[in-house]
């Protein structure tokens, strides 16, 4: 077999992993957001580093729809530039700073019904874990997205010796191989190919379909995204629109 | 003329006063550093958290600017226009003193000996900048920081060392603004209102730019400048762009 195809076996198995032994979980979660959804809560979303793209596949884009909050830190997630200013040492660093979540939750006005979405493929970082902790301190229920296998093996750093298994209500694993990369190659020493983005999205779109129905379900159908090829061009901006103004008022407290 | 305006226009002359009169022998001591630098093919890395970040964008590139300095803009401590929300100033204002991160920013960059530093600070006092000083003077630079020094001075210390950015580098400009910054007292208001650093900082800078320009032109490497059309056309206007983000590169382009 050649190794692109090991890679696409893989990503497959790990699809399969998740629709064996997460289904339940991710249903308690689409129930869990739909409600919050359904009365005006907010699912805010937060990742570092790379587990930012979880938070950006969830909300604002085609398809998606308005009751998710995307939190997205700059510097915990803007390493463009790899080396230099703004570079990835920075937010490696910065990811890992006890306090800054602190600093960025404080940022927003909360409901007793709203929720918190956490990604973390390691589970071990700071400033994730800080999120979940401050999040429980005002009553909210969490929800973290983790490689559980790997998360396991990874060292926890946090000062309370925690990481976001132990703090979040809910845990998702995205069922990801220790270490994130699955391809091995002969003769080279190190595994690449890594599959968490690929498991993060299948799960927050998984999500996203059933909250989607729910909503609908209860007579609630949600603003969604779409694009012009599917709706024409007048209705998508009107649309697009929409969804815009409805994000804002939810958002606005 | 209303007294609010007034009073802005005196704080700031009386500033730049201060500047032409304290500061001058400082700006050249710098000007002096920057050029040899600068002609030996080294560099002027510029750095400052927050506000002090303008005074970078001063520096390079703009108009009437030129290569040989190294700004390093750090978006998580000086992109804080959300105000409130993601990227909001409590982060900005946190990480900035975040004791550690300016390693983790100085680790990027290759540095010769020959290249100095510039810092801004107008407290003085933000853990990050002066570890930047610090992080300069353990790899042999020399450093220049551009500080309110009486603001800096009344200011309590942040850093595990009981320093401050005016304790660690090696030659002091003071942007002569007055203490807390903000100049103005508007009538029934109990808070001062018009910060003054960035006119002190901006006065500074430009300083030591012009200086710099000459003496690189003395020395007979005349800088490349950024030029506006209207003093030598469109076409030499792209022309000398081109040239000189070409040259920053080749200066910036550097192997360890």
């Amino acid at each position: 077999m050649n190794i692109s195809s090991k890679y696409v076996e893989e990503a497959i198995r790990i699809l399969r992993e998740i629709e064996a032994t997460q289904e339940d979980k991710i249903e308690t979660v689409a129930q869990l957001f739909a409600a919050s959804i359904a009365d005006d809560g907010l699912v805010h979303v937060y990742g570092s580093g790379h587990s930012r793209m979880g938070v950006e596949e969830m909300f604002p884009r085609y398809g998606s729809f308005p009751g998710f909050h995307p939190i997205i830190e700059l510097s915990t997630s803007n390493y463009g530039q790899v080396v230099g200013a703004n570079g990835i040492y920075q937010s490696m660093f910065l990811e890992n700073v006890e306090g800054l979540a602190a600093q960025i939750v404080r940022n927003f006005k909360y409901r007793p019904n709203d929720v918190f979405l956490l990604f973390s493929t390691s589970g071990a970082g700071n400033v994730v874990i800080d999120m979940a902790i401050e999040a429980r301190k005002l009553g909210l229920k969490t929800v973290g997205i983790t490689g559980v296998k790997n998360s396991g093996l990874v060292k926890a750093k946090h000062s309370t010796g925690r990481k976001l298994t132990d703090v979040c209500d809910l845990v998702i694993d995205t069922c990801v191989p220790v270490g994130d990369a699955a391809i091995w190659i002969d003769g080279l020493e190190y595994p690449v190919g890594p599959m968490s983005t690929i498991a993060n999205s299948a799960i927050v779109n998984m999500i996203k379909v059933r909250v989607a129905e729910l909503l609908t379900l209860q007579g609630k159908p949600p603003l969604v995204i779409t694009g012009a090829q599917v709706i024409g061009d007048v209705a998508a901006k009107e649309t697009f629109d929409a969804v815009m103004e409805e994000y804002d008022r939810r958002s606005r407290r | 003329m209303n007294d609010v305006y007034t009073q802005y226009l005196k704080a700031t002359t009386k500033i730049i006063n201060d500047i032409a009169e304290t500061q001058m022998d400082k700006i050249e001591a710098a000007s002096k550093r920057f050029a040899d630098a600068i002609a030996d093919g080294g560099l002027v890395h510029v750095y400052g958290s927050g506000h002090s970040r303008m005074a970078v964008e001063e520096v390079f590139p703009r108009y009437g600017s030129y290569p040989g300095f190294h700004p390093i803009v750090e978006l998580s401590m000086t992109y804080h226009n959300q105000v409130v929300g993601a990227n909001g100033q409590r982060q900005a204002m946190f990480i900035e003193n975040v004791e550690g991160l300016a390693e983790q920013i100085l680790r990027n960059f290759v540095f010769y000996p020959k290249d100095v530093f510039l810092l801004f600070s107008t407290s003085g006092v933000g853990n990050v900048v002066i570890e930047m000083a610090m992080g300069a003077k353990q790899r042999g630079m020399f450093v220049v920081a551009v500080v309110a020094v009486e603001n800096s001075l009344k200011t309590p210390v942040k850093h595990s060392s009981g320093k401050k950015l005016i304790d660690i580098a090696d030659l002091v400009i003071d942007t002569c603004v007055p203490l807390g910054d903000a100049a103005v007292r508007v009538p029934d208001l109990i808070y001062p209102v018009s910060p003054t650093s960035t006119i002190g900082n901006t006065l500074v800078v430009n300083l030591i730019k012009a200086r710099v320009a000459e003496l690189l032109t003395e020395a007979g490497q005349p800088p490349l400048v950024l030029t506006s059309p209207h003093f030598i056309g469109i076409d030499a206007s792209r022309a000398i762009f081109e040239a000189t983000y070409n040259d920053y590169r080749r200066r910036t382009l550097r192997n360890q």
